[in-house]
């Protein structure tokens, strides 16, 4: 009991200090509305933390998973997304080292990807998702559009102040590249890349959080 | 209204009167907090409070409502004044109730709307407002509010009798309702009336009171309080066992008193416990040690951000538990009593209560000396112009705790066993004359241990290791000795060097805000323990900066820079 009180007393003093993490989504659209997705979760940057949590049994009151188990879901997680009709290619790589995680598939068409999504929803959500699409391409209007109907603030609202905290300073990253150039795109804070053919925007968990800004944004390419 | 009454309520107890007030509490309330706003206000001005953020807002909302109230005064009640809180429970209900003294009783009563006006009852020079679940009676000095919530348990148990109290198609939850608001409303009009015997005639309440506290809180039964609240909880399994269930009456405790006091450089808390003449003994052993004047030998009160010292008879523990638990388990549950006592005296049989004293002591110091900043590696990303990604390395400073652990053990003997079993199985490297421990490969730091004058060491710091190995380590201890020596455990943090050793880059935002004012304005903060005659007393103070008026004024402060 006394060595878990200092161990407590120990990593509880770790855990006080604050989290950080990004997330990072890369699309490539080929002109047939095909294409490549890779998303990244980096944790690099908390590794110390990590490293310290992962020799707890449980951090503010979830579970801390084992090594074995976090291979097991993410295992689960590809093999959902194998079943799913017009997605291809599906691999992931895991690195316990640095905390980094990845996913990445190739799909037949965008709306593959909105399908995807919809396997890790409940019925609710599935049907939501159906109707307003996190990924959408317009071959008429040249037109790529990544949404999403969740209000993410709320749910970050309604989350904790100990679980929110591993929010402030978190980032989230998109990249999308086109075989066309790019015209315009509605977001301001993304970014067009000199060949015009890729673009970026990096939004904080606080922007979303605030209203400030979100991943949301409509890019035209030329016709 | 009653949203308004709470507001009031909860302004002139944040800020309290004579003993009118007391004299209409009976003397079998079973919990009572007191109040005295002139202490506080004597601290902070009322205007000064009227400036806070917080309190501006709370003023804005009742001005919503009510247009006339532009400050505190406006609510007509008696700031400067005592003001008490009170709980009495009987079997069916349980009786919340506030008392407060008024200084401008129509301001007061412009607080009711016109629809809670019209239920005003009056009679003769007193007013009673009768509500659901509150009743609020009042003369031209007084105010008292009641509340009354109805046990669940009781209503259920004896449903049929209540039943046939219904009118017309009255449901069980109109009836109780009906009930207990009438029942709250009698309580109400007793007490306001009462001179009967007062708490005032409680010995136990009459030593609790304390003119230099700011608040005071007095329970005069803790066992048979949280009887009463199990009771309420799992008022199922209390009906079926109909018996001691949950008899917390058994566990030992008598009453308990908790103050709050505003210093010029220091808030504290003071809590006192009575401990059954059957118990005391037990406690007394396990609590009666103090730590061994050797550990200062190794403790430089310089070289501390926070300890925590630990003394207790270990050889008391294992021998009064086993006789303990079967009291308080027993009490709790029991059916189990038989089985209870049946496992610990097994445990006494196997247990060499004397050996494992000799083992382990009960004498610990935690120290943490330091925050060390190191730099760590980490993977993230940069782009091109055509936001293609390479992986880059880069570095940053975390902090990483530097600290030292020190047991006190009479079985050196043993322990070598124990180390040299721990380096054939390749726990621990041995070093020239101490040992290196095998902590996982990603532990954030390295912990190095040495057995020495009847003590284990373990320190995050080869170096200091090494000079209590040689006799060089410095030791300093004056304030701090003595704190821990009157005391059987001591939590003590410095916290302007604790959170100025915090690297920036780890803290958020507010975290930041909140750190440049701690550190400005906190000191010291720590908890004590310790057990004199049949009380077990403990007291945590933060002191604050010497150049503040007072610790209630920083404390304040405080609460408007996190919001």
């Amino acid at each position: 009991m006394f060595k878990k009180g200092i161990y407590t007393l120990l990593f509880g003093f770790l855990l006080l200090l604050t989290g950080c993490f990004e997330v990072i989504e890369e699309v490539t659209l080929n002109d047939d509305g095909s294409g490549d997705v890779t998303l990244t979760l980096n944790l690099s940057r908390s590794k110390t933390k990590i490293n310290s949590i992962m020799l707890l049994d449980s951090v503010n009151n979830y579970k801390v998973p084992s090594e074995a188990e976090v291979k097991k879901h993410f295992a689960e997680i590809v093999k959902t997304i194998e079943n799913t009709s017009g997605i291809s290619k599906v691999s992931n790589t895991i690195d316990m080292e640095e905390f980094i995680f990845t996913l990445s598939c190739s799909f037949d068409n965008i709306d593959a990807l909105n399908t995807v999504i919809s396997n890790f929803s409940s019925k609710k959500e599935a049907q939501r998702i159906k109707n307003h699409k996190h990924f959408a391409f317009d071959k008429a209007t040249q037109t790529f559009t990544r949404s999403y109907h969740y209000d993410v603030a709320k749910e970050i609202r309604n989350t904790n102040m100990k679980d929110r905290k591993i929010f402030e300073t978190a980032s989230i990253r998109s990249i999308y590249r086109f075989s066309k150039p790019i015209v315009s795109s509605e977001n301001k804070m993304a970014k067009i890349s000199g060949s015009k053919k890729a673009i970026m925007l990096k939004v904080t968990a606080q922007d979303i959080i605030k209203n400030r800004n979100s991943i949301k944004n409509k890019i035209k390419l030329q016709n | 209204m009653k949203k308004i009454f709470f507001t009031i309520a909860l302004i002139a107890t944040t800020i309290s009167f004579a003993q009118s007030l007391e004299s209409k509490i009976p003397s079998t309330a079973k919990i009572v907090i007191a109040v005295d706003g002139g202490k506080l206000f004597d601290l902070v001005s009322l205007s000064e409070f009227e400036n806070y953020e917080v309190i501006q807002y709370l003023i804005k909302q009742v001005k919503k409502q009510r247009e006339q109230v532009n400050s505190i005064a406006d609510f007509g009640i008696d700031i400067n004044a005592k003001a008490y809180y009170f709980y009495q429970p009987t079997d069916s209900i349980m009786y919340h109730s506030g008392l407060m003294k008024l200084t401008d009783r129509k301001a007061f009563e412009k607080m009711f709307d016109e629809k809670e006006t019209s239920k005003i009852v009056k009679k003769g020079n007193i007013n009673t407002f009768v509500d659901d679940e509150v009743t609020l009676m009042w003369n031209d000095n007084i105010v008292l509010f009641s509340n009354g919530m109805d046990s669940y348990w009781y209503f259920d148990a004896n449903r049929e009798r209540f039943e046939a109290q219904a009118n017309d198609d009255e449901d069980f939850y109109g009836i109780k309702k009906r009930l207990s608001s009438a029942w709250n409303a009698n309580y109400a009009k007793q007490l306001f009336n009462y001179n009967g015997a007062s708490i005032l005639s409680n010995q136990s309440y009459l030593k609790s009171k304390d003119n230099k506290a700011s608040a005071t809180l007095w329970i005069g039964n803790y066992g048979g309080m949280v009887s009463d609240i199990m009771k309420s909880s799992f008022y199922y399994a209390y009906a079926m066992s109909n018996s001691d269930f949950m008899n917390y009456n058994k566990m030992g405790f008598g009453s308990v008193v908790a103050q709050l006091y505003f210093e010029e450089e220091k808030a504290r808390i003071t809590s006192k416990m009575e401990i059954d003449d059957k118990w005391k003994k037990a406690f007394q052993r396990i609590y009666s040690s103090k730590l061994d004047r050797s550990f200062f030998k190794y403790f430089n009160e310089d070289d501390a951000l926070a300890y925590m010292s630990i003394a207790m008879d270990t050889e008391a523990v294992l021998d009064e538990y086993p006789k303990l638990m079967p009291e308080m388990y027993g009490g709790m549950l029991p059916q189990y009593r038989e089985e209870t006592s049946v496992a610990l005296d097994l445990f006494s049989v196997i247990v060499d209560e004397e050996a494992v004293g000799e083992l382990v002591t009960g004498d610990m110091l935690f120290i943490l000396n330091d925050i060390i900043e190191k730099d760590i590696t980490y993977t993230t990303y940069e782009y091109d112009d055509d936001y293609n990604e390479t992986e880059v390395t880069k570095t940053k400073k975390e902090a990483s705790p530097d600290f030292t652990i020190i047991v006190g053990s009479e079985n050196e003997k043993l322990l070598f066993k124990l180390i040299r079993l721990g380096v054939k199985h390749e726990a621990f490297e041995t070093k020239k004359n101490y040992y290196k421990l095998n902590l996982p490969s990603k532990t954030p730091f390295d912990l190095f241990a040495v057995i020495k004058d009847e003590k284990i060491f373990l320190t995050t710091s080869e170096k200091r290791l090494t000079d209590i190995v040689s006799n060089r380590f410095v030791a300093k201890s004056g304030l701090h000795k003595k704190l821990i020596r009157k005391n059987s455990s001591v939590v003590y943090m410095n916290l302007d060097n604790l959170i100025s050793k915090i690297p920036e880059s780890e803290l958020s935002k507010d975290e930041k805000k909140f750190a440049v004012y701690a550190k400005d304005n906190l000191k010291d903060a720590y908890l004590t323990g310790k057990m004199k005659g049949n009380v077990i007393y403990s007291e945590l103070v933060l002191e604050t900066a010497k150049n503040r008026k007072n610790s209630l004024k920083v404390l304040l402060d405080f609460l408007e820079f996190v919001d």
